[in-house]
């Protein structure tokens, strides 16, 4: 039985937010990335692993070898990063794992606009999170845990 | 006090707070209470004072952290100046200071949000003046605009501030309630709450007792101010092995371009940070002088480059510098943009997750460490030492990722990690950390005690209680930190009324 502690949108994964924010004030035993880029490229997944805080097993996976470890049978408490919204979409067309997602950061690209502070998303990414409100998911902002939360509904 | 040193201590709130022109190590010491507070004194003329309270109201600030452009709590600089400033004007402790200079601060942090947002304005004029060709559009966008802004903005706010703190607080001691009294109690309490949060924030099982232990063993013995730091110096102190990867050499760039490439970061890394692109913009202005150099004969690539790095982008700035020197040698070699932007992006995360939980997390706080505890002791060697051990390591560590990047590409990455995760100052830290800051706590209270009428011992032994109170009723039943503060300035008031 896998029990998520945090779902969280962020593209750039486990940066400085996660270890010294994040990972010091909730317990998880694993950090699950799901990036199918990232699981290609073999030098930056090692990176991602080595770099990461000891303590921790550190996951990368795609989304299809992400549900079939989430239905397995080991017991384990998660935090499940990854870049973009539109992830966590299809993953939850396919099957209804996340009940809340946390918005952490999306960087600015073309098109797109901002949402809050350091969160920008382009109309693709919009879609996906409107789509995923109906899916039984509540998503919300919440930077650093010493932040409120703000729910999405309220930014976009 | 005139209004000439009201608008200069607005000037060393600008100085502290931009962290530009200081190599990147301004962050670690100009913006730290500690020194913003040794500066306060010499424009006042108490520069010993000054750095004595900025050491007080830097224990209150030693966990501050700040990861992407979120900030949380006070503004360490301001609150090192004001504190400074009432500490030496009225003759108000160190304690008493913070007690008042704590809450000022957080004004600092409401203005954070606009100076990113102002900051998001500058690059996009930025950018379009690099679109119609304007290079100079970098120097005006990423440090003129937003470093003039801020300079006016922060002398205005710093002159304001302290001058209305200067004109109440002087009002209040003059009335015939004994204010210092009440400010004296609150900040003890405060420097005994800061020290629960501590340590409870670090997760290791043994910190109460080595508080506990630490803490008795400073008020009952004598020993030597340097017997701690150089017992950290020798169990910390390792060699570290070089790679003996094939090393790159220099095709059309010149090791001097690095270096100006490395220059430019390190000043500006955060003059033009924004929520827009963070780093992005620091990251293209350090990439100017390398391709100069490598598009001299086209103009037309030249500018497609720069602005190809304008993207969005934040990492850890002195540990995250092999990314630079990477990204430098894969544009010499001439690889493809798609590939210089995946490793780039796959990169800033990790080194920034890494970074900070070595340079923010274990460096700066124990080499303020030392610094505080020189100005409490009046070792004023210890905090020379600890103040030049952070700078070399910034320089150090930053221009060495810099050169190995370009030298040893992913090797030089991989090396970054392995040292930064096996260091034995990052192993050691929770034990470096709780001995030292039981023994500064420990230090700072039998200063402040007295100034509240109560006996030594019996000060200390109360203020151990207080801490236990506080560390195993209240942060372990997970009550905010905001109300335990409230809560601390309340019962500042009532042992006031009743002592």
């Amino acid at each position: 039985m896998k029990n998520i502690i945090l779902a969280r949108i962020d593209d750039r994964l486990i940066h400085g937010q996660i270890t010294i924010g994040w990972l010091k004030k909730i317990n998880v035993d694993t950090v699950v990335i799901v990036d199918e880029e990232l699981r290609k490229n073999s030098f930056l997944s090692d990176m991602t692993k080595n770099a990461a805080p000891d303590n921790y097993k550190i996951k990368i996976l795609t989304e299809k070898e992400f549900i079939d470890y989430y239905d397995g049978q080991e017991s384990e408490d998660l935090l499940v990063l990854s870049k973009r919204p539109q992830i966590y979409e299809s993953i939850q067309n396919k099957s209804r794992i996340f009940k809340e997602i946390n918005i952490g950061n999306i960087g600015s690209k073309e098109k797109s606009k901002k949402i809050y502070k350091s969160i920008y998303m382009n109309e693709e990414e919009k879609k996906s999170i409107k789509n995923l409100l109906e899916k039984d998911c509540s998503i919300y902002v919440q930077i650093l845990p010493e932040d409120s939360k703000i729910k999405i509904e309220k930014l976009i | 006090m005139t209004l000439l040193k009201f608008i200069l201590l607005g000037i060393i709130y600008y100085i502290g707070n931009s962290t530009s022109f200081t190599l990147g190590i301004g962050y670690f010491t100009l913006y730290r209470p500690v020194f913003s507070g040794l500066l306060t004194g010499i424009i006042l003329g108490d520069p010993i004072s000054g750095f004595f309270a900025g050491a007080v109201i830097n224990i209150f600030f030693i966990g501050f952290k700040s990861t992407g452009g979120s900030l949380k709590g006070g503004d360490p600089c301001l609150a090192g100046i004001i504190g400074a400033m009432i500490a030496i004007s009225y003759d108000i402790p160190g304690v008493g200071a913070l007690a008042i200079a704590y809450p000022v601060s957080g004004v600092g942090i409401i203005f954070w949000k606009y100076r990113l947002n102002l900051n998001s304005y500058y690059v996009k004029e930025g950018i379009r003046g690099l679109k119609n060709g304007d290079l100079n559009s970098i120097n005006q966008y990423d440090i003129y605009y937003p470093q003039m802004s801020l300079l006016i903005f922060n002398a205005v706010l710093g002159s304001i501030l302290s001058f209305i703190i200067y004109k109440g607080l002087g009002y209040l001691v003059n009335s015939s309630i004994d204010i210092t009294k009440y400010l004296n109690f609150t900040g003890i309490l405060l420097i005994i709450l800061s020290g629960a949060i501590l340590s409870i924030n670090h997760k290791w099982k043994y910190t109460i007792y080595f508080f506990t232990f630490f803490y008795i063993f400073s008020i009952f013995f004598k020993f030597d101010p340097y017997l701690i730091p150089v017992i950290v110096a020798l169990l910390t102190v390792q060699k570290n092995r070089r790679i003996k990867k094939s090393k790159n050499k220099f095709i059309e760039l010149k090791k001097k371009d690095l270096y100006k490439s490395w220059f430019i970061w390190m000043n500006f890394t955060h003059s033009c940070y924004s929520y827009e692109k963070l780093q992005g913009f620091a990251f293209a202005h350090s990439m100017v002088p390398i391709f100069k150099r490598l598009h001299k004969k086209n103009k037309e690539k030249l500018f497609d480059s720069i602005l190809r790095h304008t993207d969005y982008f934040n990492t850890e700035p002195n540990i995250g510098t092999p990314i630079h020197g990477y990204i430098i040698r894969l544009e010499e070699e001439d690889k493809s943009s798609k590939q210089i932007k995946e490793v780039k992006e796959g990169l800033m995360g990790v080194m920034a997750g890494m970074g900070d939980s070595v340079t923010q997390t274990v460096l700066a706080p124990l080499t303020t460490m030392a610094v505080i505890y020189g100005a409490l002791t009046g070792e004023y060697i210890l905090s020379i030492g600890g103040a030049l051990i952070m700078a070399a390591s910034v320089i150090y560590l930053s221009l060495k990722g810099y050169l190995d990047g370009y030298y040893y590409g992913q090797d030089a990455l991989e090396e970054r990690i392995k040292f930064s995760k096996n260091s034995r100052i990052v192993k050691l830290f929770p034990v470096i950390f709780i001995t030292s800051i039981s023994i500064i706590i420990s230090k700072a209270l039998l200063i402040s005690i007295n100034s509240i009428s109560i006996e030594n011992i019996k000060g200390a032994t109360l203020s151990l209680l207080i801490f236990y109170f506080i560390f195993y009723f209240l942060l372990n039943k997970k009550i905010k930190e905001e109300l335990l503060l409230v809560s601390v300035y309340l019962l500042g008031l009532i042992l006031f009324i009743f002592a």
